[in-house]
């Protein structure tokens, strides 16, 4: 009978851990590619990025085809000639809070994130700049950074050197609420 | 004793398994994101496939400039250079669609000075998970004739009406794979005036279209149109092309072969006078530029 007093505290710490993930219920994540000759936007509304504000955890999944380009055929371009996206259907990213934060206190924190980018199958460590707000139980975060077009053995043809920046610009954005069960 | 036991060793599991968060993108499992419905893209590569029309529609916004060309006969010789120095026929069109379903164009064609009109509308569209197995696309075109013909020296055309043709189309099409598309078109073609008295005024044609993408810009493609009914006791022949599909960014180029010297639906469909049996075929080209007419938004 003893033993079921050690699952107390078990128990508890896994329920306390369910009730710090947090979801993002709006995300935006935009890129932009600027050239002399072409400048190209794509943003992404629909992702659900998930943080685990116990252990700094973050992750997120976002599909390639729900990237919504300015011109229709660039977005189909995008798909079937660069990302590839029947082969590579997912960007992801999973990493890891560096900084120790007090998440119920409010206030505007920097903070870099470490973890693997994954794009076009091609998996790069990375760390990431960005900013985590913290208000009344939600937070919301913000990064901008660069990828590397070539590192993700995106291949773009000598044609098209011209017209697609060497690394393209990343806005991240997302407000998250805690996990609803 | 023993079901304490047990029951223990579950409830610790269950804690642990919820603890057992070791690597981040685990946590994607606590969210349970259902696939969204997509619709699958490029199909072919462009509205056209050589001269048939594909279930494609130019995207929202897009317009398409087309230029489509088609020399003369390879059999009309040496002297004729096999075709590349007479008898073009050359096709000017602009095509847009706002909303990437429904789309309109208009176009010019100097063989027979016809002026066409045309409305394209993708009823269904194939989904990536096939819960819509097909694409199919109607469509629906009026030509003019601007030709001065005269028989006897008398006009052959006394009304505006007997200037004016038609088709209808239903398109049916598959994306097999990323390489593999397959097309079923019905067509009817409808002139209110034909050569002779005894020519009928309609003609039904089954096509099929198919294309094979080999790279990932490149693909190889052919058309076949078999008319259905006897209409006329001209000879006229079934058109069949076969194609090369080159994509370069914001451009389509497509290089092919056909019989069908027509560049409108109702004269490849319908007169395709020249065969593949003695080489009456040519070569013949498209070249499709769309134009994006979104403003892009400011960052």
């Amino acid at each position: 009978m003893k033993r079921i007093f050690f699952l107390i505290p078990v128990l508890a710490f896994s329920l306390n851990l369910r009730s710090q993930i947090y979801v993002g219920e709006k995300c935006k994540i935009t890129f932009f590619s600027e050239t002399k000759m072409e400048n190209i936007d794509a943003t992404n509304t629909v992702t659900k990025p998930v943080f685990n504000a116990k252990n700094g955890d973050f992750a997120l999944k976002a599909q390639q085809t729900a990237f919504v380009f300015t011109s229709a055929f660039m977005q189909e371009h995008y798909n079937e000639n660069y990302v590839e996206s029947e082969k590579f259907p997912f960007a992801t990213f999973a990493g890891k809070v560096n900084e120790a934060i007090d998440y119920s206190k409010n206030g505007t924190y920097p903070v870099t994130m470490t973890g693997k980018l994954n794009m076009h199958g091609v998996e790069l460590p990375r760390t990431i700049n960005g900013s985590i707000t913290i208000k009344d139980g939600e937070i919301t975060m913000d990064a901008k950074f660069d990828v590397k077009v070539a590192d993700h053995k995106i291949k773009v043809p000598s044609l098209y050197i011209e017209k697609i920046a060497e690394s393209v610009q990343v806005t991240f954005h997302t407000e998250m609420r805690l996990l609803k069960k | 004793m023993l079901k304490i036991n047990f029951c223990f060793w579950v409830m610790v599991l269950s804690g642990v398994s919820l603890l057992a968060q070791d690597k981040p993108e685990d946590l994607l499992n606590l969210i349970n994101e259902k696939p969204k419905k997509e619709f699958t893209t490029a199909t072919f590569k462009t509205t056209r496939l050589i001269n048939f029309h594909t279930t494609e529609v130019v995207g929202r916004r897009g317009l398409d400039f087309r230029i489509s060309h088609r020399f003369g006969d390879f059999n009309s010789g040496a002297y004729n250079a096999w075709g590349t120095d007479g008898g073009a026929n050359i096709r000017l069109a602009l095509e847009y669609s706002h909303d990437g379903r429904f789309m309109f164009g208009i176009g010019r064609t100097s063989t027979a000075k016809i002026a066409d009109g045309f409305l394209k509308y993708r009823l269904l569209r194939q989904t990536t998970n096939s819960s819509m197995p097909i694409s199919v696309t109607l469509f629906t075109s009026i030509y003019h004739t601007f030709e001065h013909v005269t028989i006897d020296k008398i006009n052959k055309f006394q009304q505006i009406s007997d200037r004016l043709s038609y088709c209808h189309q239903v398109m049916i099409a598959r994306k097999f794979s990323t390489r593999f598309s397959l097309q079923l078109t019905g067509a009817v073609v409808h002139f209110n005036l034909v050569e002779n008295v005894d020519d009928k005024n309609d003609c039904y044609i089954a096509g099929i279209l198919a294309r094979y993408k080999f790279s990932k810009r490149q693909a190889i493609t052919v058309e076949y149109g078999y008319r259905v009914n006897k209409y006329s006791a001209g000879k006229y022949y079934n058109s069949l092309g076969i194609g090369w599909d080159v994509e370069t960014g914001g451009h389509v180029f497509q290089m092919h072969v056909t019989n069908s010297f027509g560049l409108t639906e109702n004269y490849y469909f319908m007169y395709t006078n020249t065969t593949w049996q003695n080489w009456g075929v040519r070569l013949g080209f498209n070249i499709s530029r769309v134009f994006s007419l979104q403003k892009h938004k400011k960052n």
